[in-house]
């Protein structure tokens, strides 16, 4: 049966831990699907990765069903594991807490290209670069 | 417990780095809101349709939003969002993507049976209607059949305008005692409902284990329908015998093979019931079902969906 897409629901969320709470609770509750069913889905589908934040895409049908597909970590995640660090900067401008490599980013962005909806390579390295600047994480080269 | 909502109006650029400093401000999570979606969000199945004039999204921008349960520490969780908010042009992206944050307040709810509000009892034919598993609300007019079904997964609940129409094409056709195949059975409603109208042998099938797993779990709850069997097959490659209706409500893409394995299983004088149909793919359904023999009886239409009855032309 052909499946005319109502709603497309993007979340990030933790790994293996999803519950009907904010943020999922409210963002499913109204596009109106079985919230108890996605979190067990997930949480089955991400068990392997618990600890980690996982974007989710949701793709709810006309008919209240829905389908989902759990992406890579978020670009944040894969910066604090390129760099070896288990949190970022408050204080991003004055205080730097780690290094990364141009390298490193191109490898992040060529990961997360197509959730980062970039246009292209070139692009998704400014985002990259920019959420690691924002994070107090020093580019180099 | 109520919680804060705090929504970061942003740029497409700059989605990642509002996410990370959502969470790290203590969100378990963030929603993104992007109006570069319609462009990026592609179907990962052949039979989603797609259609972004209809569908939810930001025009322009990005917005990301997360939740904080109200506590004394919110204050100074949202001075921190704020401020590394208006730091992200330092960073490198457009003043665009510095906000405005906003802020509400909302109520908890019991967002994990909430949705159920959602689903009520849908007459879906004039003898047929589906009520949720767990409602106690039955039509009260005693001649009407009712189908349970359990919402669930990638399966819905038989109000799909495809479904309707295919339940319909059933009520009119069957006769009592035909022995039914279903193709591509799904959440198993044209099957429960072939039992109730007084089908003989059902056979569902499908090439989705999840599929047979939620019609089994669906059948469990129509206690008539309990001799249904079940039967994972690609369309009707490897099923075997004959049946005096086929009915499928897949999609004109998966249709197209099944016409011609449909004439080997079909009695004489038997119904072919199709339903999927967009309707510009009505005239490549009718051309495919005419090279095999067989002749449109009854078309019922249903929003921009499209059903078929079919019969073998007598030789």
């Amino acid at each position: 049966m052909a499946k005319k897409v109502a709603n497309v629901v993007k979340l990030q969320i933790p790994a293996g831990q999803a519950t009907p709470a904010p943020p999922v609770g409210p963002a499913l509750g109204q596009a109106g699907i079985n919230i108890v069913a996605f979190t067990k889905d997930f949480n089955a589908r991400t068990a392997d990765q618990k600890g980690t934040i996982i974007p989710v895409v949701i793709t709810v049908y006309e008919d209240r069903s829905f389908d989902f597909v759990t992406k890579t970590p978020p670009a944040a995640v894969l910066l604090k594991q390129a760099a070896g660090v288990d949190k970022g900067s408050g204080e991003p401008n004055s205080k730097k807490v780690a290094k990364v490599t141009k390298n490193q980013v191109k490898e992040i962005a060529e990961t997360k290209m197509q959730d980062l909806n970039a246009a292209d390579v070139d692009a998704a390295m400014r985002m990259v670069e920019g959420t690691a600047r924002s994070m107090g994480i020093t580019v180099e080269g | 417990m109520q919680w804060h909502k705090v929504t970061v109006e942003t740029t497409t650029a700059a989605v990642s780095a509002v996410s990370e400093i959502l969470t790290t401000a203590g969100a378990t999570g963030v929603e993104v809101m992007d109006a570069a979606d319609p462009t990026h969000v592609e179907a990962r199945t052949p039979d989603e349709v797609f259609d972004w004039s209809t569908i939810p999204h930001r025009e322009n921008g990005a917005a990301v939003t997360a939740y904080y349960a109200v506590t004394a520490d919110f204050s100074r969780q949202l001075a921190e969002i704020q401020r590394r908010v208006q730091a992200l042009p330092a960073a490198g992206f457009t003043r665009a993507a510095a906000g405005p944050v906003h802020t509400a307040q909302i109520q908890d709810e019991d967002w994990s049976t909430n949705w159920r509000q959602y689903y009520r009892p849908v007459q879906v034919t004039r003898w047929l209607t589906v009520v949720p598993a767990w409602s106690e609300d039955l039509p009260d007019d005693d001649r009407v059949q009712v189908i349970r079904m359990d919402p669930g997964e990638a399966f819905g609940t038989g109000t799909h305008p495809t479904t309707q129409l295919s339940l319909q094409l059933l009520e009119i056709l069957l006769r009592p005692g035909d022995d039914v195949i279903d193709v591509g059975t799904g959440a198993g409603i044209l099957s429960i409902a072939a039992k109730l109208f007084g089908a003989g042998d059902v056979l569902a099938t499908d090439v989705d284990d999840q599929a047979l797993k939620v019609a089994r779990r669906n059948i469990k709850l129509n206690p008539r329908a309990s001799d249904i069997r079940l039967q994972p097959a690609d369309l009707l490659t490897n099923v075997q015998g004959t049946a005096d209706v086929i009915v499928a409500n897949i999609l004109t893409e998966v249709l197209l093979p099944l016409i011609p394995q449909l004439p080997a299983h079909l009695r004489p004088h038997g119904t072919v019931i199709l339903a999927g149909i967009y309707r510009d793919k009505i005239e490549t359904i009718t051309k495919a079902l005419a090279a095999a023999g067989m002749t449109v009886t009854l078309t019922l239409t249903n929003t921009e969906w499209y059903a078929v009855a079919a019969q073998q032309e007598s030789r």
